[in-house]
């Protein structure tokens, strides 16, 4: 390590190597004239500790039934995933379209360890996350040698497998009756147990957050963007897909124990390709390499059906609607997308007015038949695949718009908790990749 | 001893021979050129010191061992730095990561205790980000430091390139066109800066270059590669006026080499 600073010592064309160097300890700055004002640091305080009180304090203040706390735990849950994901397609580079096996296999595994062979939950959240990291690091190694596109087929095909055949296996996961799962804090008690979800997701988030600052995520980055270059940095590129492959499969891992012991019960016809594809959805829109965003995002996707059952009518509403408003507002953002009108403020503007109008519309106590349509026989848009109508939409709407996602339009809210000037323009076009899935 | 010497080299693709017998030998300390026309297999060589292609015959030995067989990353850990044609820097991130980036061996914890929290990482981060920092002061580049690689100009890229390589603390510096894109002035200026980075920095350096009057006035000993093979070797002086080397550049009118030069 210190063999470049020794010589830099004895380097005569360098002054004073000492001053350069920032003061150890102070946070970042990007602009160091500026230090917000006790007040703004107050300000700052008082905006995460409302987030904290939001998350944590949210149940006791507003006294939520099980359905809701339910609903909170499964965002926790799919907040692990989209993490995991994100291991996958923001750092190592590699799409996955297999997640739901991953997810599965960690799902499976606990409930086998904690019915079958009478463990523990932690036990079998331990074991899957073994059996993740194990499985995940084997496709790693096939990473090496099939990229880009053929790599996203082979994950595909290894989600489809696992659904079919090795979810079938009588003896470990019940074949098509599926297997028991139950609840540690009890049945039907969902509220200590979001708190349980919660806890690993911030462990998830700290691993997460300690590998992007270490070496570790830097060789990642420098691979997924040039293999060779990180080569000679002295860094080896198959060691670390496989050792990506081995985070994202640690956090899927958990992440499938948690949502089995969540549903109390697994069975194979749950992780099919459309969970996988809300995955990648929830992910993608979420933003990539943006931690907060992924959370947001996975949490949407996750809290959507709730979402739409708690607004007064809107269910029995959506019982008659068919999918004529998703399809012609995909088809309208399409031809605005591929002429590049999306560019232009007062189309986007137009655009946000009629989705905000179709919203009240949709949840406003006034029947109006306008948005009742049934046109031409469109399937009907049943609660369970509402994720699968939005998520496309705003899927569009994030890779033309924002393709850092949610993150990216986060990201000034960050820049300034981060105790900067709040500048709005932070985490523009520049600062995102959109070439993200190394080919 | 020499610190690089490698011992008929000859790698075909398909069915072209891009490098045949090439046999150069590089003592520590030398400022040693590669110059030659294009795809007189320059880069070929270079790939096959550093290990992205193994070589059909011929050893390669750095320090007296033998590491043909070793990967890239463990060359890169001997000590064997390299620059590419094309810049090879991460575009994504900052100039100063580029730099903390490539100091990856230097990093004094393991990946995975760092993941878990070890607190080592935290004190050897910013050892290593301090380390970037000098780099880039002692090269002029520290205005540079918070800036995106993507949007850099190209003259910048290349010297950027060249702190970066130096982050990973090379003993030799294999440069792949280090002055392309710069100026004759600019050129000029870079043979002072190789210069003083030997002196400082105690660096052994393998150039593939094409600016002639740079080779003559920085380098101890000069090969011209064509068509895979080394057509001559020596002094820059005397590969400079080699009857094949002006023909292989020029064709037959020597005249036109003085206008060049």
């Amino acid at each position: 390590m210190a063999r470049t600073l020794t010589r830099l010592k004895k380097s005569p064309v360098k002054a004073a190597p000492s001053e350069v160097v920032s003061t150890p300890g102070t946070p970042k700055l990007d602009n160091p004239e500026f230090r917000p004002s006790s007040g703004g640091w107050l300000a700052r305080g008082g905006v995460l500790a409302f987030v904290a009180v939001l998350v944590l304090w949210l149940g006791p203040v507003v006294l939520l039934g099980s359905e809701e706390w339910f609903a909170l735990s499964l965002a926790a849950v799919y907040a692990i995933i989209g993490l995991s994901l994100n291991v996958l397609i923001g750092y190592t580079g590699t799409i996955s379209l297999g997640h739901q096996a991953f997810v599965g296999i960690g799902a499976f595994a606990s409930a086998y360890v904690v019915t079958e062979l009478e463990q523990p939950f932690l036990i079998g959240v331990l074991v899957a996350a073994l059996i993740g990291v194990a499985q995940a690091m084997l496709l790693g190694g096939l990473a090496l040698r099939v990229t880009g596109l053929y790599f996203a087929l082979i994950t595909l095909s290894y989600g489809l497998f696992a659904q079919d055949t090795l979810f079938g296996i009588q003896s470990i996961t019940g074949g098509g009756s599926g297997r028991e799962a139950p609840l540690p804090t009890g049945p039907d008690n969902f509220a200590p147990y979001y708190f349980i979800c919660l806890a690993f997701l911030a462990g998830v988030l700290f691993i997460d957050w300690r590998l992007m600052q270490t070496k570790g995520g830097r060789a990642l980055l420098a691979i997924r963007e040039n293999p060779r270059v990180a080569s000679t940095f002295g860094i080896n590129v198959r060691a670390y897909t496989v050792l990506g492959f081995g985070v994202a499969g640690l956090f899927a891992g958990v992440g499938g124990a948690l949502l089995a012991h969540l549903n109390g019960f697994v069975d194979s016809t749950e992780f099919s390709f459309s969970l996988a594809l809300v995955f990648v959805l929830m992910t993608v829109v979420g933003g990539l390499r943006n931690r907060t965003g992924i959370v947001i995002g996975s949490a949407f996707f996750a809290l959507l059906d709730l979402l739409i059952r708690k607004i007064p009518g809107l269910d029995s509403r959506l019982e008659n609607l068919d999918t004529t408003i998703p399809v012609v507002l995909l088809v309208v953002g399409l031809i605005v997308a591929v002429t590049g009108g999306l560019k232009k403020a007062w189309i986007r503007a137009g655009i946000g007015a009629a989705v905000a109008l179709l919203a009240i519309l949709l949840i406003s106590p006034v029947e109006v038949p306008l948005i009742e349509p049934q046109i031409a026989g469109f399937p009907p848009l049943v609660p369970e695949t509402f994720a699968l109508v939005v998520g496309p939409v705003l899927l569009l709407a994030t890779l033309v718009l924002y393709p850092g996602g949610i993150g990216q339009q986060i990201r000034p809210i960050q820049h300034w908790l981060a105790g900067n000037r709040l500048d709005l323009h932070v985490g523009g076009e520049a600062d995102v990749q959109i070439t993200d899935v190394r080919a | 001893m020499s610190l690089l010497e490698t011992n008929s080299l000859s790698i075909r693709f398909g069915g072209v021979q891009a490098a045949s017998d090439v046999s150069v030998k590089i003592g520590e300390w030398e400022i040693v050129g590669i110059i030659g026309p294009n795809g007189a297999g320059k880069t070929t060589t270079f790939n096959m010191i550093t290990g992205f292609y193994k070589p059909n015959i011929g050893r390669v030995r750095y320090r007296g061992e033998d590491i043909t067989d070793l990967p890239v990353h463990k060359r890169a850990a001997l000590g064997i730095g390299r620059t590419f044609q094309n810049v090879g820097l991460v575009k994504g991130a900052t100039v100063r990561d580029n730099l903390i980036t490539a100091q990856h061996l230097q990093a004094s914890y393991g990946a995975l205790p760092a993941m878990l929290g070890s607190p080592d990482a935290f004190a050897s981060e910013r050892t290593l980000k301090a380390q970037a920092d000098d780099i880039l002061e002692v090269l002029g580049l520290a205005r540079l430091a918070d800036t995106r690689v993507a949007g850099l100009p190209y003259g910048d890229l290349k010297r950027v390139e060249v702190a970066t390589v130096l982050a990973t603390d090379p003993d030799l510096l294999l440069l792949d066109e280090p002055t392309s894109g710069m100026g004759p002035e600019e050129a000029h200026a870079f043979g002072d800066t190789l210069l003083a980075l030997r002196r400082d920095f105690g660096l052994t350096v393998l150039m593939i270059e094409h600016h002639v009057p740079l080779v003559v006035s920085v380098c101890d000993y000069v090969y011209c590669l064509n068509f895979g093979q080394i057509l001559a070797e020596g002094l820059p002086q005397e590969v400079r006026n080699h009857p094949e080397v002006v023909r292989a550049y020029l064709g037959e009118d020597p005249d036109e080499l003085e206008n060049l030069v």
